[in-house]
Order: structure tokens, then C-alpha cells, then sequence
């Protein structure tokens, strides 16, 4: 193969969004037609799957292969392009029968309470009924492949990125709705009479014989773009553009043909008739299974608890995270870690981006453990170094003394986060490895000192400011520790899981796995699911905002709505998620350096002392008091102050959430790649020279910032939505009226829509890069 | 069960469209990079080498612009593809900008690629210094920049995902409101 093919047969545009989008398809329609296989193996053959993943490739090869890459440079790739979305992918993906596949393959709570309501809705079943009708089907196909064949549109679509993408999904949807008729997925009804398709499908191929023709037989060039672009195929313009038309006439009217083949075949025979009606009675309760609403007659409400998916059971995974001493050896890689950062920051070199303690904790640590939060739960709890000290405390210490009962409470931690988010941005921790050094050095004198003088695992409940962090944060993880089967806990009579045996201890922050509804203080160090004699504590999938909903009273914990710190922690982790990567935005930076000039400051302790006492402390106490007013106005309603600011702003974690994984995904994103010059140094500094020399110009964004940012607006979001999900699943359970909820909630999505307005305002803002040498 | 089964059969013909919107929202969400080739801005022959000027988006704008170059033999139009290409961006009363244009960052491998970001919109002459063994050339030509779009248009995208969902939840929330009303109201005419 000549260089030149071999360059252009490289011109793949693979897109992870597309990629990621295809697979998830692909996935939900697997899972979906393995399920129904087992009920309908008559209807669901392995043909079904292999048409879905040949309309999965056809697509991709049309968009990412490269067809697309040379679309603007020859008409006859551009053409093939247009073959496959309009006469290749429609038709196999309504060969596979997709829509009870994907609708099985979603979760069922998908697709009975979101998609439901809409499968059973008579306006849009008419509506459907009239978009599917052959005539309308015939003519938008024709007036599509027309309308966007003229040359001004065509002209339109090659300049425009957007107007490119319009095109083909015109030609996407108005391909399944034409091939509709044809195939008639199952199980939908023919409109017409089976014959009348024969003449639909000639009508169709006169359309595109013409449209051939025409580009054939036409003596100039028909769309200027291929007249200035440069040829390099041995092909003239007007030879490229015969080309295309050739390929659209010829492989088109062969699918035309071949359809009228198969449907002529199909009339003359009797056998379809005989056929279809006994496969659809045979499918009914494949149907019931799938859609039918729990007020429908004929089902039934489960009384039993559905059965989620169990982390534990998981192969590989689950026998890692069950393993006695899996915890223990990931505590001691992190000590291990942080005695080298600690080192570091008070030995090694004291600019930030290149030492150990101003790259790992700031950049990795904090990234990965957020990620950790959003993809499984709080895994940095579970590893967190800081706790083997604390035995080392208990054994040394007296360890006697019960927590104060006036501080059980996260009063102090709220304190504690507060001084800790100000300080991280008024001392610049972040810039100083020094300080980062001392830091973790007070976090290990503080544990140990503290679960060394008093009783259970006080400093993780009431002082940690991580791990408050990490508990409420976690209030969005998709696992959570829960009892597989609550018969069998209220069978035991022991309760090893919070009162430990023998071999074992419990729950040391006095969490019943039974009566445990949520995340919060739960550190995931497993000892429940190690101590139940019964294996009964699993890691269990859990619905993203379920945690965030119910108000069960727990022990040791109370009601979360009637616990006001707990509230006014989620507030302070909420707005500190926006005015912690504000303050590093080049707009808020320059606004503080003006402030600090105008008055003479000589520091900026005091602009920015002032700046986080403002926008963290007094806007939001305003702002949520004035929400609690305006909603209880509006609503009518009589709630109780206190519980319905503590509901509410508990709505409002995954928001806070979202910010905080966006901004530490950025750094993490663009300087992951810092740790390997800082690493070299770190190693050259002690005369190893394994790795070489550090080349500091080596370190870069892992991915393109524009891809960053689409992810960062996605995942904040995700958060807004989920937040005001949370919000009117509340309003809802505090007004039995629609208008009362309404009133309740508005406040509160303002509130939230005004949270997400300057998230975004943010995420456009040039971002100050640490942990990077620049 | 007949009932519902006609019911559902009917209910089917909804799905069409949500397959033909799913499908369309899919590909119109992928597909918003700033893809190299664009529309052809010059195309000049100087030595051994003939070659197209490119550039996205189109008509290019201040802010991140895809400068691509296409470089043919000119005897034969054979693309070349083992030369060394740096391009630079200059106009009066701003500092120019250059950058290497590579295979590497064009999705179409024949072209040669570089992503700058273009400060100002205005005319900024781009030129081009190409390297091929002992054979070397320059070309320039005139390129119109008009003024940047906002940042929120580039990413619309992603930004309209939250109003479309809540828009769809209304109306979701509303179905099952109305279904739940019908079905009280006809438990009271039984």
C-alpha cells in the first residue's frame, strides 16, 4: 500500500463521546435482547443482534471512519456517507426489533416511571401513528434527499460543523421512518395493504435515479467547494462527482430492488400471515413484564425488596474489597505515601509543582478521591492513613473518655472546614509544601490524640474536616453499605455488625446497618460487612438522589431534617465547592488584587478573609433564610422553619458535588502528568538515577481542554438536575397540592439555577494551573 | 390483556420518534469538534510544492482556529507527506504566532494541522514555511478572522442538556398526574 493510502485509511476521527454513546447502546440493547431471548427465543434470534451492531458499525464508519475526514475534499466519500446513514443503518436497525430490547435493557425504573408515561400517551401515539404513515414517510425522505442535495444547502452543510451534523441526522431520521413501512418493526401494524410498499419503494428509487442521474450526466462542477479543493485521487471534479452519482445510483437502487424482491416474495406467499399473530400472542407477557404500570389491572405490587446489585458479588472486585486485610494494606500504602510527601514538603524543593507535597495531595489525591465518590463511594475513608495512627493512639493513650456529649455534633467539623477552605486560598497551601507537610503532620498528631484519649471513632465523626468531606459527598455515591435481606437482620439477635465479636469489632461510629439509610458518617472501612456472622451487609447499588430523600430516623444520628449542623455542613460544602475554584479564576484574582492596591494593603489576607466571609458565609445564610421565607410565603405551607432549610439544602449536595468533581477533575486532567519530572527529582535529590533526568516541559493536559470543559458543563449539569429532582421529590412530600410543591420548590431552583449560572460562569473563566510548572 | 396489548401496539409508533430524536440528539451532541479542512482560504504554487490553505471554522473567527495545509507535488498533485511545516500568524499592532503544523493533529492525515488560538479578528496574514530534503518554500496569504462567538455558543451543546430534561419531566410529571386522575375518575363512575 502506496504512503498516500495508507494515510488516508489512518484518517479515523475517534470521538469518545461517540464511542462512549455506540457502546452504551450496544450494551442496553444486549442486555435487553439476552432477557427477552429467555422469554421469546422464536422472536428474538441471534439475527436480531447482529443487524443492532451492523447498524452500530455502519453508523460509526459514517461519522468517524474516513469517509468523514475527506468528505469535503471528494463528493464520493461524501456520497458513501450519505448511502450509509440513509439506506444502510435505518434499515438494519429496524431489522433488529430494537424497542422492547432497549427497553428492557434500561433499568426497570427507567422505563416503567420515565419512559412510561410517554409510551402511553395517546397524543403521541397519534402522533407517532401519522409521522409513521407511508405517505408522510415517502415524502420526507424524497423532500430531505432533495432539499439537502441543492447546491446552496449542500454548500451550507460543507461550511457549517453544525449544519453538517443537521444534515445527517435528517438523513438518519428520515431513513427509519422510510425503511418503516418497509419492514414494520415488530410490533407495530401495517397502515397499508402489504402491496401497496412495491410502488412506495419504486417511487423512492425514481427519486434517487433521477437525483444520480442528474449529478451523472451534468457537464459542470455542481458543488463549488469541489472545484477549489485540491485533487489528489487521479480524479477531476466532474469525474468525482459522476462517481458519486453512479454510487448512489447503483448500490441504492439495488437496496430498493432487493426490497421489492423480498416484499413481493412476501405477498405472494401466505406464510407471513400465518406466522405473525401466533409470535405476538406469544409475546404478551413479554410485554406485561416490560411496561405494565403498577395500576394496570393484573399486577401486582412486590412486596419484597427489589434486589440490587451487590458490589461484593462482583468477580474480581468483590474479592478484593472482601478480603480481611485489603483495608490494611491500602492504609499502609498511604501512610507509606504520606511520611515520602511529608519528607518532601519539609526537605525537598519548596516550589510547589515540583515537589511531591505540592503535586500528590493537591492534584492526584483530592481528583482521584472524588472520582472514586462518583463512580463507587468513599474509598479515601476506607484507605485513610490517619486511622492507623489512631490505633497506635488507642493502644498508648487511655482511650476512656466518651466525646463530650455537647460536641456530638458537626459543629466543629463545620468550624474546621470553614478555617481549612479560607486558609487553603488565604495561605495558599496549595503553593506551599512546607505547609502541606505540616498539615498532614497535625492531621496524624490530631487522630492520634484524640481516639487516644476518647472512646469509638470520634475524630472521623465529629473533627475530621476529610471526612465530613467524604461523608456528605458520598450522599451521591451509586453504593452504599446496607443489609442485603432485612428479614434477616430482624431475625439476629446478636448485632455483631455495630456491636462486634469476638474477632471483630463493629461499627465504630455507631451505625445499624439495619436502620442505616444513607452515606453519611459511614467511612467504608467495611467492619460490619467483615463482623456479620450472617453475610448479610453488602455494598449496594443505590439510586443516585435516593439517599438524599428519605427522613428515617437513625441510630445515633437522629433525623437528618431535624439535625441543623448536618444542614448547614452541606451548605458550607455546597457554596465552598463554587467560591473554592472562584478564587482561583483569573476575573476574582484580578478583582482582590484591584481591592488590595485600593486600600494599600500590603497582604492579601485581608481581601480574601473578607471574600470567603462573605461569599461563604453570610450570601448563603442569607440567601437559604430568605428561601425558607419566600417558600413557606408561597407554599402556604406551616412546616417547620428549621426542617424545611435542612430538606432542602440537603437538595442541594449533588450540585456542590458536581462543582467540586469538575474542578478537581481539571486539575487532576491537565497536571496528573506533573508527578513524573517530580518524581525523577524527588529520586535524583536522593542519588538514584532509575528514571533519569526530569523534564519539566514534558508535562501536559491528558485531554483536550475543550473536551474537559464539555465534561465539566455535563457534570455540573447532571448535578443541577439532580438537585432540583431532589428538591421537588421534597416539595412534594411536604404539599399534597401541585401548587404548594411548586411554591415550596421555586425558591430553591432559583436558588440552584443560580448555583449553576456561576458554575458555568466559572468553568468558561481562565483557570490558574497548580500544581504545574508553567 | 387484548386491550393493552392494542394499546401497546399503537404506543409503539411513539417510539419511532423517540428513536429518530435519541438517534439525532446522539450524533449532534458527539459531533461538536473542531475538525480540520474546513473551507479553503488560499491555494499557491511556489517551487516543487503546491499548497491548499485550510481553515475551521468557517468563516474562521477569533478564538481557537484549525489552520490545515494540504501539500502536493506540483508536477503531479502526489500529496507530500514527509515535510516539515510551520505556519505563523501575524498582523500589525499584535505579536504573531507560530506553531508547527503536524499529521498528528490532523484528523485528515493527508493535511498538515495546527490548532492556534488567534487573539484578535481582523486580516492576519498566514504563512507557512515548508522543508522537504534540500527543497524548502514559503507561502503566505491573507486570512479573515471575524470576531469571536460568545464561549457559551461553543459549548450550546452541553449547556442545553439541563433545560431539555427539565422540560421532559415536566411533561413527565404531568402524564402521570393525568393518568392518575383519569384512573380516580373512573374508579368513581364503577
Amino acid at each position: 500500500m502506496n504512503s498516500v493510502a495508507e494515510a488516508a485509511l489512518k484518517s479515523w476521527i475517534l470521538d469518545p463521546t461517540l464511542i462512549g454513546a455506540m457502546t452504551l447502546s450496544g450494551l442496553i440493547y444486549l442486555r435487553g435482547w439476552l432477557r427477552l431471548r429467555q422469554q421469546v427465543p422464536e422472536r428474538f434470534g441471534a439475527g436480531r443482534p447482529l443487524s443492532f451492531f451492523a447498524c452500530l458499525t455502519s453508523i460509526f464508519l459514517a461519522i468517524s471512519s474516513p469517509l468523514d475526514a475527506f468528505g469535503n475534499l471528494l463528493l464520493i466519500a461524501h456520497m458513501i456517507q450519505h448511502l450509509l446513514l440513509m439506506m444502510v443503518a435505518p434499515p438494519l436497525l429496524l431489522l433488529s426489533d430494537p424497542f422492547l430490547p432497549m427497553l428492557r435493557g434500561l433499568p426497570a425504573g427507567i422505563s416503567k416511571h420515565w419512559l412510561g408515561p410517554f409510551l402511553s400517551w395517546s397524543a403521541l401515539s397519534r402522533f407517532g401513528c401519522r409521522l409513521t404513515h407511508p405517505v408522510v414517510c415517502c415524502l420526507g425522505f424524497v423532500c430531505t434527499t432533495i432539499a439537502w442535495h441543492l447546491p446552496p444547502m449542500y454548500e451550507l452543510a460543507l461550511r457549517s460543523q453544525t449544519l453538517h451534523v443537521v444534515e445527517h441526522v435528517c438523513f438518519l431520521a428520515t431513513g427509519v421512518l422510510f425503511w418503516w413501512p418497509v419492514i414494520e418493526p415488530w410490533p407495530s401494524k401495517a397502515q397499508w395493504p402489504r402491496w401497496t410498499i412495491i410502488p412506495y419503494l419504486f417511487l423512492a428509487d425514481f427519486q434517487n435515479t433521477a437525483l444520480s442521474a442528474y449529478l451523472i450526466f451534468c457537464d459542470r462542477i455542481v458543488y463549488p467547494t469541489y472545484a477549489a479543493a485540491p485533487r489528489f485521487s487521479g480524479m477531476s471534479a466532474l469525474e468525482d462527482q459522476a462517481a458519486a452519482g453512479a454510487t448512489m445510483w447503483v448500490p441504492g437502487s439495488i437496496i430498493f430492488l432487493v426490497a421489492v424482491g423480498i416484499i413481493t416474495i412476501n405477498v405472494l406467499s401466505s406464510r407471513r400471515r400465518a406466522v405473525r399473530p401466533s409470535t405476538v400472542r406469544m409475546a404478551l407477557p413479554v410485554l406485561k413484564a416490560t411496561f405494565m404500570p403498577a395500576s394496570l389491572p393484573g399486577s401486582k405490587q412486590s412486596k419484597t425488596r427489589r434486589v440490587d446489585s451487590d458490589l461484593l458479588s462482583f468477580p474480581i472486585i468483590g474479592a478484593l474489597i472482601r478480603y480481611r486485610y485489603t483495608r490494611r494494606i491500602a492504609q499502609t500504602v498511604m501512610l507509606a505515601l504520606a511520611l515520602i510527601i511529608i519528607a518532601d514538603g519539609l526537605f525537598g524543593h519548596q516550589m510547589s509543582s515540583m515537589n511531591l507535597a505540592g503535586v500528590l495531595p493537591w492534584t492526584h489525591w483530592r481528583g482521584l478521591s472524588i472520582i472514586a465518590i462518583l463512580i463507587a463511594g468513599n474509598f479515601f475513608c476506607m484507605a485513610c492513613p490517619f486511622t492507623l495512627t489512631r490505633d497506635i493512639g488507642r493502644r498508648v493513650l487511655p482511650a476512656r473518655w466518651r466525646w463530650p456529649k455537647r460536641m456530638r455534633s458537626k459543629w466543629l467539623a463545620v468550624g474546621l472546614l470553614a478555617v481549612y477552605l479560607w486558609a487553603y486560598e488565604a495561605f495558599s497551601l496549595w503553593d506551599s509544601p512546607w505547609l502541606t507537610a505540616w498539615l498532614i503532620i497535625g492531621y496524624f498528631v490530631a487522630s492520634f490524640v484524640v481516639d487516644g484519649l476518647f472512646k469509638g471513632a470520634s475524630f472521623c465523626k465529629y473533627v475530621c474536616p476529610i471526612g465530613q468531606f467524604n461523608f456528605v459527598q458520598s450522599l451521591v455515591s451509586p453504593v452504599e453499605v446496607k443489609a442485603r435481606n432485612l428479614d434477616v437482620c430482624a431475625s439476629c439477635t446478636t448485632h455483631e455488625c455495630i456491636r462486634g465479636s469476638k474477632v471483630q469489632r463493629g461499627c465504630e461510629l455507631q451505625l445499624f446497618v439495619p436502620r442505616k439509610s444513607s452515606n453519611l458518617d459511614c467511612t467504608l472501612c467495611l467492619d460490619c460487612i467483615h463482623a456479620c456472622p450472617h453475610e448479610n451487609v453488602g455494598l449496594i447499588s443505590s439510586s443516585p438522589a435516593s439517599q438524599l430523600i428519605p427522613d428515617r430516623s437513625r441510630k445515633s444520628f437522629g433525623r437528618p431534617t431535624r439535625r441543623l449542623d448536618v444542614a448547614v455542613l452541606a451548605l458550607l460544602l455546597v457554596v465552598g465547592a463554587f467560591v473554592n475554584a472562584a478564587g482561583m479564576v483569573a476575573p476574582v484574582m484580578t478583582w482582590e488584587q484591584r481591592l488590595q492596591s485600593r486600600f494599600g494593603l500590603s497582604s492579601s489576607l485581608p481581601v480574601v478573609t473578607l471574600f470567603y466571609t462573605v461569599a461563604m458565609l453570610l450570601v448563603p445564610a442569607v440567601v437559604a433564610s430568605s428561601c425558607v421565607v419566600v417558600s413557606r410565603s408561597l407554599s402556604g405551607s406551616s412546616v417547620q422553619w428549621q426542617k424545611l432549610a435542612s430538606s432542602f439544602v440537603m437538595a442541594l449536595v449533588p450540585l456542590g458535588f458536581s462543582m467540586w468533581v469538575a474542578h478537581f477533575a481539571y486539575h487532576l486532567f491537565t497536571g496528573a502528568s506533573a508527578i513524573v519530572p517530580v518524581l525523577k527529582r524527588v529520586e535524583d535529590d536522593v542519588g538514584i538515577s532509575l528514571l533519569g533526568k526530569p523534564d519539566w516541559s514534558s508535562t501536559g493536559a491528558m485531554i483536550p481542554l475543550e473536551w474537559l470543559t464539555s465534561i465539566q458543563i455535563l457534570l455540573l449539569g447532571a448535578g443541577l438536575l439532580l438537585t432540583l429532582y431532589v428538591c421537588w421529590r421534597t416539595a412534594s412530600s411536604f404539599a399534597s397540592k401541585t401548587q404548594s410543591a411548586f411554591g415550596l420548590l421555586l425558591p430553591w431552583a432559583v436558588f440552584a439555577v443560580a448555583l449553576y449560572a456561576v458554575g458555568i460562569w466559572i468553568l468558561f473563566q481562565p483557570m490558574q494551573m497548580r500544581g504545574m510548572v508553567m | 390483556m387484548r386491550e393493552y396489548a392494542k394499546g401497546f401496539t399503537a404506543n409503539v409508533k411513539a417510539n419511532a420518534i423517540g428513536i429518530v430524536l435519541l438517534s439525532g440528539a446522539c450524533v449532534l451532541w458527539t459531533k461538536g469538534a473542531l475538525a480540520d479542512g474546513g473551507t479553503v482560504q488560499f491555494t499557491q504554487t511556489t517551487g516543487p510544492f503546491a499548497v491548499t490553505v485550510f481553515a475551521t471554522p468557517s468563516p474562521p473567527r477569533a478564538g481557537p482556529v484549525d489552520i490545515s495545509l494540504m501539500i502536493q507535488q506540483s508536477n503531479n498533485q502526489k500529496p507530500l507527506l514527509d515535510c516539515d511545516v510551520e505556519i505563523e500568524l501575524s498582523k500589525e499592532g499584535e505579536s504573531s504566532i507560530r506553531s508547527k503544523a503536524t499529521h498528528e493533529a490532523a484528523q485528515n492525515k493527508l493535511f498538515y494541522a495546527a490548532q492556534v488560538r488567534v487573539p484578535e479578528p481582523g486580516v492576519w496574514e498566514v504563512e507557512a514555511a515548508i522543508r522537504r530534503g534540500e527543497d524548502s518554500a514559503k507561502v503566505s496569504g491573507p486570512i479573515m478572522l471575524a470576531a469571536s462567538s460568545p464561549v457559551l455558543l461553543s459549548y450550546w451543546r452541553s449547556v442545553a442538556i439541563p433545560p431539555v430534561f427539565i422540560s421532559l419531566f415536566a411533561l413527565n410529571q404531568w402524564l402521570k398526574r393525568r393518568r392518575t386522575e383519569g384512573q380516580k375518575r373512573e374508579h368513581r363512575s364503577h
